[in-house]
Parts: structure tokens; sequence; C-alpha cells
């Protein structure tokens, strides 16, 4: 069990996470909501150790271990090693890895095959994004978290990547995804944690909220997500 | 794992076919100016001995050595860290010592390669004895073990490899010159320039620069010792490293 309690962030006198507190339970999947700025990525790097904060805590199981140790972060973009080809980069980062993840499934599944020949420096938004993706995935960590992983992917690229993650969740993986695209992939979700403004506005699972926000105004997530923030997901206010 | 390491810098240096010519270009440039003296004064063969000796030579392995092991390794060290290569290589198992060593192998090994082939150019413009041949080389890999670790504090300091280009001309220029003009126009005035190597001895080109004078019979006795040289070039090796690691991880 991931535990966040009473989390800091702030870059100069912003803060860009105001007490923050959550708590994500493995084999489950989590869905982080908010605007641009609400604080999502910079969570997810502060739960990745590529941040510090102010104050507060993130434990793995009431313990003191390195949760940053057991995490894999998506980045939106890979634009290292810019003249290597895809499959070197790969090859690499399996030498890199002592155990790493058979990525073949998700290889095949994404198509990486189609562009494997390609150099990173000439590497589209989606194909950056799907040798993101497959690096997260390779890193073979018990927490995952993918930072908008449908968005720029092709429609049939977005749907095979949400069954294999919804496949990845029976084995005892925690993954928390940060996305604005639910549209279809509503049921890969467990709970949701809704952010504005640094804040934690809402959560809790599918059904509660459901449950919670009977009567909205649009169907699905992005009702619930309206009805706490006054807003729909792209930015329009109520 | 140091293998793979080794290779993917190789084939980043090898494929990034700007930096590549432009590492090299000087260097030939000057084997084309030996070629080019050799014929135009063939009737004067001690001088164009002398011009390719006492400059062509020395400025070719220096801008190589230059070229590679600081500038080639600064600009990719730069761009690992403006692109946050990191944020993913810190989630690996490999350990910073590993990677930054099986990066100096690829330095190695790019550096070895293009001097050999600069001194085989050369040794076909003038006579170099193979126990001639085998002593710069190594002389040259003492001065990349003093080099190599710079490389990682100009990174420290440089934002991404754009920036380190364009800074890396004036060090260029500074570690070069400050070696080859003293020793030119203190001998033109009739004054020996070893006198004034003191001055000089922070930098490493200083010691590649005198051995091939010696090597290459312009001058007939060595400031120092190979091995007080070596001791040397190790010693700023080592303090560099330390500098190098508070630096870079800064």
């Amino acid at each position: 069990m991931l535990q966040i309690e009473n989390l800091v962030k702030k870059y100069d006198t912003n803060t860009v996470l105001d007490e923050v507190s959550a708590t994500f339970e493995e084999g489950k999947c989590y869905l982080l909501l908010g605007a641009n700025g609400a604080g999502k990525s910079t969570l997810a790097k502060c739960i990745a150790g590529d941040e510090g904060y102010e104050s507060g805590s993130i434990q793995w199981h009431n313990s003191s271990t390195n949760v940053s140790d057991i995490v894999a972060l998506q980045y939106q973009f890979f634009n290292s090693y810019p003249h290597l080809k895809v499959r070197e980069v790969i090859q690499l980062f399996q030498r890199l890895i002592v155990n790493p993840y058979d990525i073949n499934e998700l290889y095949t599944l994404l198509n990486v095959s189609s562009f494997e020949q390609t150099l990173i420096k000439n590497l589209s938004g989606g194909q950056q994004k799907t040798l993101s993706i497959i690096l997260a995935f390779l890193l073979n960590k018990k927490i995952i978290i993918l930072d908008e992983p449908f968005a720029t992917l092709d429609l049939q690229r977005k749907q095979v990547l949400a069954e294999f993650i919804k496949n990845q969740i029976h084995q005892d993986r925690l993954f928390i995804i940060i996305s604005h695209e639910i549209a279809g992939f509503e049921d890969l979700f467990d709970s949701i944690l809704i952010l504005q403004n640094g804040k934690i506005m809402e959560q809790g699972t599918m059904s509660d909220l459901k449950k919670k926000y009977k009567q909205t105004t649009f169907p699905g997530i992005e009702g619930i997500y309206f009805e706490v923030t006054g807003q729909v997901l792209g930015g329009y206010k109520k | 794992m140091t293998n793979q390491i080794a290779r993917s810098f190789i084939l980043e240096q090898v494929r990034n076919r700007g930096i590549l010519f432009g590492n090299l270009l000087p260097a030939f440039i000057f084997i084309i100016c030996s070629w080019i003296s050799k014929i135009s004064l063939i009737n004067n063969p001690d001088t164009v001995d002398y011009l390719i000796k006492g400059q062509f030579l020395p400025i070719s392995l220096m801008m190589l050595l230059f070229t590679f092991s600081l500038s080639g390794a600064t600009i990719y060290l730069a761009d690992l860290k403006a692109n946050k290569t990191y944020h993913w290589l810190k989630r690996t198992n490999v350990s910073p010592f590993t990677y930054y060593f099986g990066m100096g192998i690829g330095v190695f090994l790019l550096m070895n390669v293009s001097l050999v082939a600069t001194l085989l150019a050369y040794a076909l413009l003038i006579h170099i004895s193979l126990p001639s041949f085998f002593i710069i080389l190594l002389v040259c890999n003492f001065v990349f073990l003093a080099f190599y670790p710079t490389s990682f504090i100009l990174a420290g300091i440089f934002k991404n490899g754009n920036v380190a280009q364009s800074m890396l001309v004036p060090i260029l220029i500074i570690f070069m010159f400050s070696i080859t003009m003293p020793a030119m126009f203190l001998t033109i005035s009739g004054k020996n320039p070893q006198d004034y190597y003191i001055f000089l001895s922070w930098n490493p080109m200083l010691y590649l620069n005198d051995m091939l004078q010696y090597q290459l019979n312009i001058i007939h006795e060595m400031w120092l010792s190979y091995g007080q040289y070596a001791i040397i070039l190790l010693f700023f090796s080592f303090v560099l490293s330390l500098f190098a690691k508070k630096i870079y991880q800064k």
C-alpha cells in the first residue's frame, strides 16, 4: 500500500501540492484527474523521487523504504540518445536492468517493430510516447505511473494498451494513470482522485463516486469531474 | 553492461555526422597541409620535416585529443542531463561509475582509432619510429585520463550540449594556444620555452607537446621525465575526478 500524507510541494512561493493525502493499493488502477497546473505531474514526480517536497510523507507499507526505488514513471516524451535506433535503446535498457520485464507482448501489441529501426531524433510524438511506455514497463517496478499514456497514440494502440494494463493490474501491480483521455477506458480505473489547485477535491472508488454524484450533467467520469471542479476535462468552467 | 554502454556511446558519436566531421576535420586539415607542403617544398626536405614535426603533427594530435576526450564527452554528458536521461537511468540497476566507465571505454576507443589513423597518415610523410609511435599513443592516453573528468566538470556547468559546444571553442583556444604560441614565440626570440613551462604546468597539453617534440627529435631533452609526466597527469585525473563528482552530480 502506498500512503501519501499531508504532502506539501512549493516552487518558490507557489504551493503546487497543498496537504495532499491519498492511499493507493496494489492490484488497482487509479486515475489522477485535474486541469493543467493542478499538480498531477508534480505529485507523480514526488512519488517517483524526481522532485523533493517541503513536508509530508510518502510510504510503502508503512516502511521507510525508498519508494522511488519501486516506481517506474513514464514521461510524456523520450528524446534521449537521439542518434540511437529504437531497438538499440531498448537493448541498452535491457542490459542496464538486472531483471527486465518481458516486453515481447507489449512490443507486438504496440507494433514497435514498425519503427524499431528509426532513430530517436526522427520519432513522432506518438512513437516517442510508445517507447516511453515500453521503457516504463521494462523497468519491472511494483508501481507504474503513466503520464498521459493515451495521448498522441492512435486509436488501435490506445485500446490494446488499455487491455494490456488491465491484465497487468491482476499481477498485483499498482497503476496510477494521469489522463485527460478517458472516454472508452472508464472500466480500467478502480478509483479516481481529482486534483484542483494542488488539493485533492475528491477521491473514491468508481462505484462510490457514481453513487455520490447521481445527477451529473455529463455521463461517467467526465460528469463527476464537472460536478467536483465546475470544469469539463479540457478547461471549460461552469 | 559496460560493453553495451560503450557501444551506444560510439554509435551516437559516429552517427552524429556533423559532430564526427567537425571532430576529425581540424586534424585532417593539417594532414592535407602537410601533404601540400611536402609536394610544394620538395627541394627543402628539412624545412618540411621541421614544419610537420614542429607544427602540423602536434596540432593535429592536440585537436583530436581535445575533440574526442573533452569536447565530445562534454557535449554528450550535457545532453544526457538536458534530456533528463538520468531520470530513466536512475531507475535501472546501473551505477553511475559503471555508466561513466562504459562511456569512457567508448571515448577511449574512438580517440585511439583516430589517433592511430592520424599517426599512420603522418608516418607516410615523416619518419616515426615504432617505439615513438607507441610512446606518443601512451602519453595521449594519459592526457585523456586528465581530460575525461574535466568533461564532467564542464558538462555540470553548461546547461545543454549546444551551450557546451559554443563554450568549448574558447576553451580549446586556451588549451591549445597557451602551449603552441609561447613555444613558438620564445623559440623565435632565442629563449628556451622549457624555462617557462612551470607557468603552463596546469595544462595537460603541455606534457603531450613536450613529449612529442622530444620523440620527433625537435628537442633533445624533455622538461621532466616520463614518470613525472605520468604522475602529474594521474594526479590531475584524480583531483579533477573529485571535482567532477561534486559538480556534475549537483
